[in-house]
Formats: C-alpha cells, sequence, structure tokens
C-alpha cells in the first residue's frame, strides 16, 4: 500500500451532502454518475416554450419530505436545497445527535457560493408587481432574494457563529467558497468549516443562458465532436471540512483532503473563456502548487466541462499543457446533472471525493449512440462506465470557469483505500 | 503563488469614491465631516412605489465621472460596473501607481480583485425581467445578461486593468464591503495575490427602492416620519445612531482601495492612507432572516471578544459605525459594541453617504486623517454607549479606527484602519 502522509496545509474532508436531480443525498447523487445515465429531462418549473431546448436538470421536491426537512417551512428552494446538504454532511461528520467532536458555535465557519439564491420567487413577486391581476405580491417571497440567503439558512440551521462568507462569482463560485474555508481553517481563524453552493432553476438564468446561444437543445455532450452547449440545472453540495489536527481524525480516517486551490481571473472577456485557456492553466498550476503536488501526482480531472465549444477547446488546451496532453482521464459531471451554476464547483467537489474514495472516476454519459471525444482535444475522455483509478492517494482536479473570466481549482487527495 | 506574507504589513495605498457626492475625494471628505447627505427624487415613473412612502435617495449623478469614463466605454457596463471601473481608476491613481498592470506582466497575475455588493446590478436585473415577464421569456437580452450577475463589477475592473490574480465577490449585504476587504487581506497575506483591488459596489433602482420602503425601512417609509424635522434641513435625511431615527436613505456609488505590502508600498515609494490591523468575521445566528437579532448571541460576542483581543480594542480610539438609521440594526450594533468592549467615540459616515457598505471603510481612512463627522444639532445618542457618543474637533486624530459592519441575517465584519 502506497504510504500517504498526511499533507501539511490540507482540510479532511468528514462529511458531503447534496442534492441534485439524482435525488435528496449523496448516495443518489453517487449512483447516479456510476450508472453513467443523465438526469435531464423536459423542464416542469419554467415557461420552456419557445426556446431553443425544453430541457433542465430538475430537483424533485417531492424528495424534501422523504428528507426530513418539513420543519424548514416556505423556504426558497435554493436554502432548502442547501439546508438538506449541509445537515446530511453535518451528520456524516459528527453524528445525528451531534459528538463530543462538535466544536463551539464560534469555531465554525460557514462559507457557500451561488448565483441565483431566491431568484425563482422573486420572479413570481416582481411578475404580480407588473400586473396585480396575477396575484398579491408578497414581501415574504423576497425574503432570500440575495446571494447570501443559502449560506445564512445553512449558518442559521447549524447555529454557526463564525465566519459566514457568500461568494457570488458565477459559475465558479462554489468552487471559490471551497477555497475561502480552506484558507480559513488554515489560518486557524475556525476549526470546522461547512462550505459549498446552492442554486435554483430561474427565468432569468434559463432564458439569459438561452440568449447567448450556449445551451444544447439535446443532452449537452461535453468534449464530444457534436457539443453544442450545456443544459441548465440546480441543487447544492457541501462538504464538511476540519483541520488536520482535530480530535476526530485520532479515531477516523478523513474521505479525502482538500489539499489547495487556486483562483484566477482570464481578463479576457465578460462571456467567453481566454481561447487558450491561460487563466484556467493559472487556476490549476495554482491549485497544484499549493497542494504540493506535481502533475504527475494527478489521477484524474473533474472538468468545468460545461459542453459549450469555446470552454471545452480552451479546457483542453490547458489540461494539456499542465498534466500533459490526454495524460490523465477526464470526467464531466455536467453531462450526467447539467451546469449547476454557482453551486457546480461545489457539487462537482463532493463527485469528486467520491470518485476518490470508490477509487472509480464516474463516466461523463452512458449513450453509447452518440458521437466520440473530439478528436481535435487532446482528453482521455471517461465515457460509457467508471474507470478505475490506477494510484490510491492520488489528486483529483476539480475545474469551475465563470462569466467574467473568474476561474477556481480545486485540488482533493484520495486517501489509501482498505 | 507569492510566498507566505503572513508577517507582512497591509496597507491602504489608494482609495476611490463614487457617490452622491460626486468623485472626487475632497468633496467626499466634506460631505462625511458635515454628516449631510445629498438626496435626490427616486424616479417614479415605473409606478412601482406606494402613494406616501420614501421619496428620496442617495444618487450617484454619472456627469461626475464622464470624463474618467467617457458614455462610449461605459455604454457596455450596468451602473454598479461604471462605479466600480471609476472608483478603481480613481484608486489606482490616488496610489501614484504607474506600474503595468494591463498586458502580459507579471505583475498582473499577482493582482487580485474583492468587491462586496448586496444586490449586485439590479437595474439590469429588473430589465432582463421585464422584457421575460412583458414580452416573453426568449426576449431576454444577452448583453443584459451577462451585466446582470453580481460579479460584473469585479470582471469589469480586471479586464479593464488587466488583473489576473483572485476575483471574488463577496454577497453579505451590509456586511459585504467590509468582508470583501477582509477577504483581500487574507489573499495578500497568504500570498496567493501581492495586491489588490477590494471595496464596495451598489446600484439603486427604483425597483428597489420601492421594496426597500415597503420593508419600512427607509426614511420617509412610514409618511408621518416625513413630517418631523430631519437633520440639517435636508428632506427624508437619516438619524443613525439617534434616539428618533426611523429608518436609513437607500444609496449607490462604489468604493475601492488598493492594498499592498508594505514592503512594496515602500519600494515604489506610495503613499499609505492606513496600515490594516485586526480583522474579524462573526455571524449572530439568532438574527432573522431580514433583520437582526433584539441583543447578540453570546457565541458571537464570545468569538468578536477572541478575534479583537483587549489589547487591540484599549488601542481603538474611534467607533466607525455602520448605523445607517435603522431602528433594530443601530440598536444590535451599539449593543453588540458594548458587549465586547469596544470603547470608542463614534463616526456615522452614512449620514452623509447613505446605506452602502463601503462608507465605513471611507469613514475610517478620513477618521485617520483627523476627519470627524458632525452630528445634526439635536442630535439625542440612542444610548449612553460611547459608541454613540461622538468625537469632537478637539480630540486627536485617530490612530486606530474600527468599522463595523452588521449585516441584515447576521453577517458581522469588523476591522480596524490604523495609522501608517
Amino acid at each position: 500500500m502506497k504510504e500517504v502522509t498526511k499533507p501539511s496545509c490540507a482540510a479532511a474532508v468528514v462529511g458531503l451532502g447534496a442534492v441534485t436531480a439524482f435525488g435528496w443525498s449523496v448516495e443518489a447523487l453517487r449512483t447516479g454518475l456510476r450508472s453513467g445515465r443523465r438526469a435531464v429531462s423536459t423542464a416542469r418549473q419554467l415557461d420552456v416554450a419557445g426556446h431553443r431546448t425544453e430541457l433542465a436538470s430538475e430537483v424533485d421536491d417531492a424528495g424534501a419530505e422523504a428528507s426530513g426537512l418539513s420543519d424548514l417551512g416556505g423556504i426558497a428552494r435554493a436554502d432548502r436545497f442547501a439546508v438538506a446538504s449541509s445537515r446530511e454532511a453535518w451528520q456524516q461528520a459528527f453524528g445525528p445527535n451531534g459528538s463530543d467532536d462538535a466544536p463551539a458555535a464560534h469555531r465554525i465557519g460557514v462559507f457557500f457560493g451561488g448565483s441565483t439564491a431566491g431568484m425563482a420567487e422573486s420572479e413570481i413577486f416582481f411578475a404580480r408587481v407588473l400586473d396585480p391581476e396575477r396575484g398579491p405580491s408578497r414581501l415574504r417571497r423576497l425574503e432570500s432574494q440575495q446571494l447570501n440567503g443559502p449560506g445564512d439558512a445553512v449558518a442559521r440551521d447549524l447555529g454557526a457563529a463564525g465566519p459566514v462568507e457568500s461568494l457570488s462569482s458565477a459559475c465558479a463560485s462554489g468552487a471559490l467558497a471551497l477555497g475561502a474555508a480552506l484558507d480559513a481553517l488554515r489560518t486557524g481563524e475556525i476549526d470546522v468549516a461547512v462550505a459549498g453552493g446552492s442554486d435554483a432553476l430561474c427565468q432569468l438564468t434559463y432564458s439569459g443562458f438561452n440568449a447567448l446561444r450556449a445551451i444544447d437543445p439535446e443532452p449537452s455532450r461535453p468534449f464530444r465532436a457534436d457539443r453544442e452547449g450545456l443544459n441548465l440545472g440546480e441543487g447544492a453540495g457541501c462538504l464538511v471540512l476540519v483541520r488536520p489536527d482535530h480530535p476526530m481524525l485520532e479515531e477516523r480516517r478523513p474521505l479525502a483532503w482538500l489539499s489547495g486551490y487556486g483562483a484566477s481571473c482570464d481578463a479576457h472577456h465578460m462571456t467567453a473563456p481566454h481561447p487558450e485557456g491561460r487563466g484556467a492553466e493559472q487556476a490549476m498550476r495554482m491549485a497544484l502548487e499549493d497542494a504540493a503536488a506535481t502533475p504527475a501526482d494527478v489521477g484524474f480531472a473533474n472538468a468545468h466541462g460545461t459542453g459549450t465549444p469555446h470552454n471545452d477547446s480552451a479546457e483542453a488546451t490547458a489540461l494539456g499543457r499542465v498534466v500533459g496532453g490526454a495524460a490523465v482521464p477526464v470526467t464531466s459531471n455536467k453531462g450526467a446533472f447539467g451546469h449547476l451554476l454557482g453551486s457546480a464547483g461545489a457539487v462537482e467537489a463532493v463527485a469528486t471525493v467520491l470518485a476518490l474514495v470508490d477509487g472509480a472516476v464516474q463516466p461523463t454519459c452512458a449513450d453509447q449512440s452518440e458521437a466520440g471525444p473530439d478528436p481535435a482535444l487532446e482528453v482521455d475522455l471517461v465515457l460509457d462506465e467508471v474507470r478505475s483509478l490506477p494510484e490510491e492517494g492520488s489528486v483529483g482536479l476539480s475545474s469551475s470557469f465563470a462569466f467574467g473570466g473568474a476561474n477556481g481549482c480545486l485540488a482533493l487527495r484520495g486517501e489509501p483505500r482498505r | 503563488m507569492n510566498g507566505d506574507a503572513s508577517g507582512s504589513d497591509i496597507v491602504v495605498t489608494g482609495l476611490g469614491v463614487v457617490s452622491c457626492h460626486g468623485c472626487d475625494l475632497d468633496e467626499q471628505r466634506a460631505a462625511v465631516h458635515s454628516g449631510i447627505p445629498r438626496l435626490s427624487e427616486v424616479d417614479r415613473a415605473a409606478e412601482y412605489h406606494r402613494a406616501h412612502g420614501a421619496r428620496r435617495a442617495a444618487l450617484v449623478d454619472p456627469s461626475c465621472y464622464r470624463s474618467i469614463l467617457p458614455p462610449i466605454k461605459a455604454r457596455r457596463m450596468s451602473p454598479p460596473s461604471r462605479f466600480a471601473v471609476v472608483a478603481s481608476d480613481l484608486a489606482l491613481a490616488d496610489a501614484r501607481w504607474k506600474g503595468e498592470l494591463i498586458g502580459g506582466g507579471a505583475s498582473s497575475d499577482e493582482t487580485a480583485v474583492v468587491f462586496g455588493t448586496s444586490f449586485g446590478p439590479s437595474s439590469y436585473t429588473e430589465r432582463i425581467l421585464r422584457q421575460i415577464i412583458l414580452e416573453s421569456p426568449q426576449a431576454a437580452s444577452p448583453m443584459l445578461f451577462t451585466e446582470s450577475v453580481a460579479n460584473a463589477p469585479a470582471a469589469q475592473v480586471a479586464l479593464r486593468h488587466g488583473c489576473r490574480g483572485p476575483n471574488l465577490t463577496v454577497t453579505q449585504r451590509e456586511a459585504s464591503a467590509a468582508l470583501a476587504v477582509i477577504e483581500g487581506v487574507g489573499l495578500l497575506r497568504s500570498g496567493r495575490a501581492r495586491r489588490a483591488l477590494v471595496g464596495g459596489v451598489e446600484e439603486l433602482n427604483p425597483l428597489l427602492h420601492s421594496i426597500l420602503d415597503r420593508f419600512g425601512a427607509l426614511v420617509g417609509s412610514r409618511g408621518a416620519s416625513r413630517r418631523q424635522a430631519r437633520p440639517f434641513d435636508v428632506e427624508e435625511a437619516a438619524r443613525p445612531q439617534d434616539a428618533r431615527r426611523d429608518g436609513f436613505n437607500a444609496a449607490e456609488g462604489a468604493a475601492v482601495l488598493l492594498l499592498e505590502r508594505a514592503e512594496d508600498a515602500a519600494r515604489r515609494g506610495a503613499p499609505m492612507r492606513a496600515r490594516i490591523g485586526v480583522c474579524a468575521r462573526a455571524f449572530d445566528p439568532a438574527a432573522p432572516s431580514t433583520s437582526w437579532a433584539a441583543q447578540p448571541h453570546p457565541a458571537v460576542v464570545e468569538r468578536l471578544r477572541q478575534a479583537v483581543p483587549e489589547a487591540d480594542r484599549d488601542g481603538i480610539d474611534r467607533f466607525v459605525a455602520g448605523a445607517n438609521g435603522s431602528v433594530p440594526g443601530d440598536a444590535y450594533e451599539v449593543s453588540l459594541a458594548d458587549a465586547v468592549g469596544v470603547s470608542a467615540p463614534g463616526l456615522a459616515p452614512k449620514a452623509a453617504l447613505g446605506e452602502q457598505g463601503m462608507a465605513g471603510l471611507v469613514g475610517a481612512l478620513f477618521a485617520l486623517e483627523g476627519i470627524e463627522t458632525a452630528r445634526a444639532p439635536d442630535y439625542r445618542p440612542l444610548s449612553a454607549s460611547p459608541a454613540v457618543q461622538a468625537s469632537t474637533a478637539t480630540d486627536p486624530p485617530a490612530r486606530s479606527a474600527l468599522v463595523s459592519a452588521c449585516a441584515s441575517g447576521g453577517a458581522i465584519g469588523w476591522m480596524s484602519f490604523d495609522a501608517p
């Protein structure tokens, strides 16, 4: 067994939570991703008639009851996803009734990313402002309109009194929130971080991405020769992180380590990535350096992989320069559950940890009838079925790139498998 | 990475402000010193507003920055992006920055941008929603969409100056700007950046103003309050920290600081406005989602007492309040200051600048210059706390000004600016 020394300055991942179109749990996410199924279907919540696509990856709200969330009342959907995922992660970390290892409230920090928060509820409010015949415009719909809604809901639910920070850098929000959590743990500002992201579908983003012609009318096909764009989705992902000297680690092994992260900005264009992936490359290299890792340590990449022609090309170029051509397997979860916008980086980080735990990279998609990987891209794309990870303790690189050129890349390292 | 700079002093070398008082720093100083806001009538043509609610706000006159950002450049940006770009230009000029931030130089990779905002680009969001709701979902404008995201201002500043380091946008309501600066300080101390443009930006459009009014949060939201005498005879002027306060003045604008390592600033002969002192972040889990807790939660007090040790608290000689005239918010803030043990006379820069998170940053830097904030002649402090007692012209210039930002919903950011 390869000896993996406990990395310095890394944070131990001790709890995971997720809400996606696959279901209201990490296990549902794991099962769905490993099967290669797509959780993308005709949108039910939104008026999609006339758009280029009618597809979305929607969370089934009926699952909330089954997840024991009836105590949350009428909070915004993005808040509900966030709290559900954080509760799941917290319970895995500290047990259903808390434990002696649970920290004091003022030593808990919450870092959440998102880009929509309660926009869907706000849209209903505004529609009624414009047309009162639709019904009363109740202010209560706006209580979680602002982007701090999901993170604050998590902090209130946990009783956290440490730093609470919501980051909104579009599609990089979740990754950057995890990075901010890592830094807060490293400085000793907190002992435990609850970090993640949450976003819910809304008309504004659905219409906006369609207006940009970034949407694929068919299920998205990241890195494929015939890719045309992305599918939109919603959900939340959460990780509980502790410092490497936390007492609980004397008794149990972490799921994985958040060893490093990198953040950069393309400073190139408001929507298009740098064509050579310059900013993406910078973020990836910074993540590896921060993790005291080398490109040879990278076992796989969980790509941003939106399925848009420009992103996938630029990202493939960047990956090639960092880890060398098709040297590592690459997957894109967006082929399975769509682009979760501000929560994408967090949910994909959960998926990356699952891959490290299982010792196997989930496939991008298992539909055999589609075009294969784009031959113009030097990418070893994981398709159809899971791919075993040869090296224990290897690094999974999870990347997120955003409007405005903001980039975030996480380096997660696995624990030796028993 | 730029090497561990945890032992380095972080300094403020540049300040740029866009507010209802224009773009000139002397105008901002005079305004903060006077404590008098410049309020304008909010456009009611869209018929969002109630008949008898608040009517005025601290709005930016775009003509104040036309020479810095001409219309041909501004047209591709949302209003908050314009404010942020102008404020960043002013901050770099104030810092006498002559280096190459634009282009492929190494320095651009080392420059971060971290902004805080409560609402993001609200007018562009409103316009695109009107397209979707009143025309059709397919009518959404792609240009409006890309500029409606909260991180658009930070992205535009990065584009303008070629800043390729970390680019973050913090969204924690009234605490956004302070938390953004604290996050920026962290990036420098960790070595993730060598310098950072940090600050806060807000846009106020008629829809947002009408919503705040419906929440009863503004001066004038309760019609009767408009008939009361206002400070300095300015119609609807707010009364921060006053026992008779009845709401805040909504506002828009931006403030940007340039943060650098002290040794870097010294090497290039840059002026130093302040050194960053303590930074503290906390959250009150007892706060309702849209307001403040009745009393600070003991865990919050414990956290801030640990984050700002007694020796540091004793050194603080100005408390730069986030108070804006909110009845529960101002009360909460002073209770928290008392509970933690901060005992310094207070400034309330939001009296002049209105509610925007960056006001505290500006007020603190001016306090280090010896600028005091006048109170209304009939000011009646809401309590006996030192934090609501005004400093006077006979007090020496501040040596350490603590900026307090307590957001509705619970987020808190405290940081001190110390004399350089």
